[in-house]
């Protein structure tokens, strides 16, 4: 490659075919890369905006039916206070007649611990076959088999019994629950499906204390007879004077709860529902979660904290949509939602690499494409000014041989463009001159052949 | 409208260039002796052509000699 001077300085003398080579690929080159650039990002913001819509239905979806869920399940709760209030009125009337002995605390948490130790834990049997053991109850425990009714006159006491016998048939009918209580105004415990609470205080416990003033929910924690997760729904038991003359508590069976918040279809291989409720400074998280079987109560997040921004922010009932990290910090796209019953934030969530999957896909068959474009034109543009730099070249040659005085030159440009254009002028100007020479040969005596002298 | 002889030299233009009006008026002083070239007429085509014919070739290719020559041919229903 010669080089030539410029008012820039010295560049590289370029050739026609290299030239237009150049142009071409620069002419292909760059509106290919800006269009496929252009159509890269334009596909990436959709594929974005999409996946943030499908994400934003699946969380609203998702915390209408948790809210809903935890509804009924609090109007349920509500109705079977209704129930038992004949037999709490019995009940409340001949305790109040006598003074009870001095109740041992229901202690919720430690309660396990003693179940363990004296096996009375044990799954609950069929009532109606009693040979063969029968598979116990999704999630709730069953009390034990209680001993055949003894009769009684007293009415206390068969109102005691008739309440066990309706808890028992819900529990074994409404299958959401663990374990019902039925607690007095005063805090004992005066019937439940876990016949080893009765008789014992509920005085102190939060969900005593709260139910007696209206329905209360307490948030998730360990249930002391499963060791699994649980809540309690509590409600007042009213008489017809709307005086609460004891509580009635229900302990969830939440195993359909998470089924429905675990629920992974539309999400992916990545992709999980994660709700968390804002207690004191910290978000705790209060499900199980599709990478952390354990994150209930064990995963939480400090309020302020740089990661889990979608999650703080749905535990505030910040509801929206976007890029954030994950309690795992890996960056995800999340969608929040509330959910006002229970006062939880809900975050649906997938990673970010897996969202971005079908956009990548997409850049690189751009790509690809943009790719086979540019040869292509490559392959046009060579053959082009190989076209053309061949005519260039044999209108060269031809005027070369006339330099030297070869008049005798033949053009096989047959074109009809500027170049045969050219080939025709060239072939005019060779015709022109080859009849000016021989005119002039003509008109010039020979130098050989003298004129006669007279 | 241009005479014949025109219409001649404006095709021979586009085969010989400058040297066209020459050419031309060399031809038809030969091909009719007792005429000016602007006076030519379309009885004496016949002979030009020959002169065309022979002489063309000396200063183009053959193919363009002979389209000249077929151009100058079509001339040859003009008036008649």
């Amino acid at each position: 490659m010669k080089q030539g001077r410029s008012p820039l300085g010295y560049v590289p003398r370029l050739n026609w075919r290299s030239k237009l080579l150049l142009l071409f690929a620069l002419f292909s080159l760059a509106p290919t890369a800006v269009l496929s650039y252009w159509g890269m990002q334009a596909l990436s913001d959709q594929a974005e905006r999409n996946f943030l819509d499908r994400i934003e239905g699946l969380a609203k979806a998702k915390a209408q039916v948790v809210d809903q869920f935890m509804k009924d399940r609090v109007r349920q709760v509500e109705r079977i206070a209704t129930l038992v209030v004949p037999e709490m009125k019995v009940i409340t009337n001949k305790s109040k007649q006598e003074t009870g002995p001095t109740t041992q605390p229901l202690q919720e948490l430690d309660d396990a611990k003693v179940l363990e130790g004296n096996g009375r834990n044990t799954p609950r049997k069929d009532a109606d076959t009693d040979d063969e053991p029968k598979q116990p109850l999704e999630g709730p425990v069953a009390p034990l088999p209680r001993p055949p009714p003894q009769v009684t006159e007293d009415p206390a006491e068969k109102a005691t019994a008739s309440l066990r016998k309706t808890l028992g048939l819900i529990l074994w009918d409404q299958r959401e629950y663990e374990e019902l209580l039925i607690i007095d105004s005063s805090g004992a415990v005066v019937a439940s499906t876990f016949q080893g609470h009765e008789g014992k205080t509920a005085a102190n416990i939060d969900y005593f204390i709260q139910g007696k003033l209206a329905t209360y929910v307490q948030h998730v924690f360990v249930s002391p007879i499963t060791e699994k997760l649980t809540m309690v729904v509590a409600t007042p038991i009213k008489d017809a004077e709307q005086h609460a003359i004891g509580v009635l508590a229900a302990r969830l069976n939440l195993n359909t709860f998470f089924r429905l918040i675990g629920d992974q279809t539309g999400l992916g291989q990545t992709g999980e529902t994660v709700v968390a409720k804002k207690i004191d400074s910290e978000i705790v998280l209060m499900a199980p979660t599709r990478h952390d079987d354990d994150a209930a109560l064990k995963r939480r997040i400090q309020l302020g904290s740089r990661h889990s921004q979608a999650l703080q922010d749905a535990a505030r009932a910040q509801i929206g949509s976007g890029l954030s990290t994950d309690y795992r910090e890996r960056r995800v796209f999340a969608a929040r939602q509330y959910v006002p019953s229970l006062d939880w934030g809900l975050v649906v969530k997938i990673d970010e690499d897996e969202a971005r999957e079908a956009a990548i896909s997409a850049r690189a068959r751009t790509v690809a494409l943009a790719a086979g474009i540019i040869l292509l034109a490559l392959i046009c543009s060579f053959i082009a000014s190989k076209t053309l730099v061949r005519s260039l070249r044999e209108l060269k040659e031809a005027t070369e041989k006339i330099s030297k005085g070869d008049l005798d030159v033949k053009l096989a440009i047959r074109s009809r463009d500027e170049v045969g254009e050219l080939a025709d002028s060239f072939e005019r100007m060779v015709a022109a001159i080859k009849f000016f020479r021989d005119d002039r040969e003509e008109e010039e005596p020979s130098e050989k052949d003298p004129a006669p002298t007279r | 409208m241009a005479t014949l002889y025109e219409d001649i030299l404006k095709i021979a233009r586009s085969y010989m260039g400058i040297a066209a009006k020459e050419y031309i008026d060399r031809r038809c002083r030969i091909a009719a002796r007792d005429t000016r070239p602007e006076d030519i007429t379309v009885e004496k085509l016949d002979r030009l052509l020959a002169g065309i014919d022979m002489t063309a070739k000396v200063y183009m290719s053959e193919q363009k000699a002979r389209e000249f020559r077929n151009e100058i041919l079509g001339l040859t229903n003009r008036s008649r």
